[in-house]
């Protein structure tokens, strides 16, 4: 399975960082969203991207000049659904993305392979919304996509040896490197890094120290940022929904549940940086 | 001072070499013959590293010197709990460390319910002249560090144990994806894997709580002894 053309569905956060992963991988890339402001804005991060890759020395101009070139932009689906490979960044909603698929599947060709970046969702449960559940697989990229070099590749019930194989082939031009997981909830990552959020909190609710000596203490055994820090820096919202989506996938499991520190904090509105005001105060 | 150190583990020669250089004299004693032995040496202050079954914490917390400053290793055990074994409670005080244990690292203290004051104070002092950092955290088995680490070990081995992905790519995963000094898998082994499954134990006996549950393939790991970890 020779993929040249990669489709990247959703140009928001995750998906304009793959497309500029992917254009730089020498793959031609069309970006689509549903209307043609969503899919400017992506491109124009694309460019800013590229643009500080290049300031930073970390890119020559030529090959951004040339990433630049590869991408197209799209706001017709069946237009995008002629690739060899397309990669959903659709909203975390299995409906949504489960619709999506069912379309693409009537457009593509039937040697496409599909693939979500979902963080959470099954893989299994999206591919039967189509008829190719063995050209299906997860590529889960990390944010920001554009720097980090994880590519997490979930092989589902039914995904094929071949349909693997291309995945990584494909990981592998990125430059990045891909992990082989099962599809099981929130994959490896999400999944056992839960402990270093879960712990510190109730460390925190059961008043053992404040979060900023506990932040200290896990800096001083080579962790880049402690785990309040890291959660103000993620936000608390998105970190306390991806904790529940994983307390229910596993059935209420008690190794995942949530802390009240979480929701007392999201109710209040706050949310970390993008508030000014998580465990630390940004004002 | 003359220290005597009982129990083997990851900690136990760094922090014997550490309290060398600090100018101490250090008695190392491998548990099973501290256990065994008719006499002991005159020690002023006693660290106790036995992270892996209760029962042997215990009978060697019990041999101490009654008089010597007491520092026993909370990785296992919360520390009012620990020096209720103990006679002469008010002298004991708890710490945790991890390896790699750093020359001019970090160690935490807790204090139990009966550590008396001037105890507490020789505690902090005596680390703080051997170059660490003295971090005081509440009482509870696992202390800071040692409980978060050992359960983001303990839920690796609970994913390798579901075959969702090999050890090897558990450990890029978590490197990359997350930035971790270090892979759980790695870790584990630089921890030691039966003073993970003590921490884990101790966790569970404390907390009573199902989340602290111990991986079987941790323990299968921890009892297999110098067995590679494999996918």
């Amino acid at each position: 399975m020779r993929i040249e053309s990669v489709a990247i569905i959703g140009a928001g956060t995750m998906g304009n960082g793959i497309a500029y992963a992917t254009a730089l991988g020498g793959y031609r890339v069309t970006l689509y969203d549903v209307a043609p402001e969503f899919v400017q804005r992506g491109i124009e991060r694309i460019h800013q991207n590229l643009a500080e890759g290049v300031a930073r020395k970390k890119l020559d101009a030529a090959a951004a000049d040339d990433a630049k070139e590869r991408i197209h932009a799209t706001c017709e689906l069946a237009a995008a659904a002629q690739c060899d490979l397309i990669i959903e960044a659709a909203p975390e909603q299995l409906e949504l993305k489960r619709q999506l698929f069912g379309q693409l599947d009537a457009h593509a060709p039937a040697s496409a392979i599909f693939a979500s970046n979902t963080s959470s969702l099954s893989i299994s449960v999206m591919a039967s919304a189509t008829q190719r559940a063995d050209r299906f697989v997860g590529l889960h990229f990390f944010n920001p996509a554009h720097l980090m070099p994880l590519v997490e590749i979930v092989r589902g019930d039914a995904t094929s040896a071949e349909t693997v194989n291309a995945a990584a082939a494909f990981v592998a031009r990125l430059k990045k490197t891909a992990v082989l997981c099962k599809d099981t909830p929130a994959f490896i990552v999400n999944r056992v890094a839960r402990p270093f959020y879960g712990e510190a909190l109730r460390l925190l609710g059961e008043g053992a120290a404040d979060a900023a000596t506990l932040d200290a203490l896990m800096e001083s055994i080579g962790f880049k940022m402690g785990p309040f820090r890291l959660m103000d820096l993620i936000g608390l919202d998105v970190n306390f929904a991806v904790t529940q989506s994983v307390y229910n996938a596993f059935f209420q499991d008690p190794k995942y549940r949530p802390h009240p520190i979480q929701r007392q904090m999201v109710e209040s509105g706050w949310l970390g940086r993008k508030t000014g005001r998580g465990f630390y105060s940004y004002e | 001072m003359k220290i005597l150190l009982v129990g083997v583990n990851a900690l136990s020669e760094p922090l014997a070499a550490m309290c060398e250089r600090g100018g101490h004299a250090v008695a190392r004693w491998e548990t099973e013959k501290f256990l065994a032995a008719r006499t002991i040496p005159p020690h002023e202050i006693f660290i106790e590293v036995e992270t892996t079954a209760l029962e042997k914490k215990r009978a060697v917390l019990e041999r101490a010197a009654e008089d010597a400053l007491l520092f026993l290793c909370a990785l296992n055990a919360s520390v009012t709990v620990a020096a209720s074994w103990v006679q002469n409670p008010a002298r004991v005080v708890g710490f945790g460390a991890l390896p790699p244990l750093a020359a001019n690292g970090t160690i935490e203290l807790a204090r139990g319910l009966q550590t008396a004051e001037p105890s507490w104070e020789r505690a902090q002092n005596f680390w703080r002249a051997l170059g660490q950092n003295v971090v005081a955290v509440a009482d509870s088995a696992g202390l800071a560090r040692a409980r978060i680490v050992c359960c983001i070990i303990n839920e690796a081995f609970s994913a390798l144990q579901e075959k969702i992905a090999s050890a090897h790519d558990i450990d890029v995963a978590l490197k990359l994806g997350v930035n971790y000094p270090q892979g759980p898998f790695a870790w584990g082994d630089l921890i030691g894997l039966d003073t993970v499954l003590g921490v884990m134990e101790g966790l569970y006996a404390e907390w009573r709580d199902d989340r602290y549950r111990p991986a079987p393939l941790l323990r299968h790991y921890a009892l297999a002894r110098q067995v590679p970890v494999r996918s």
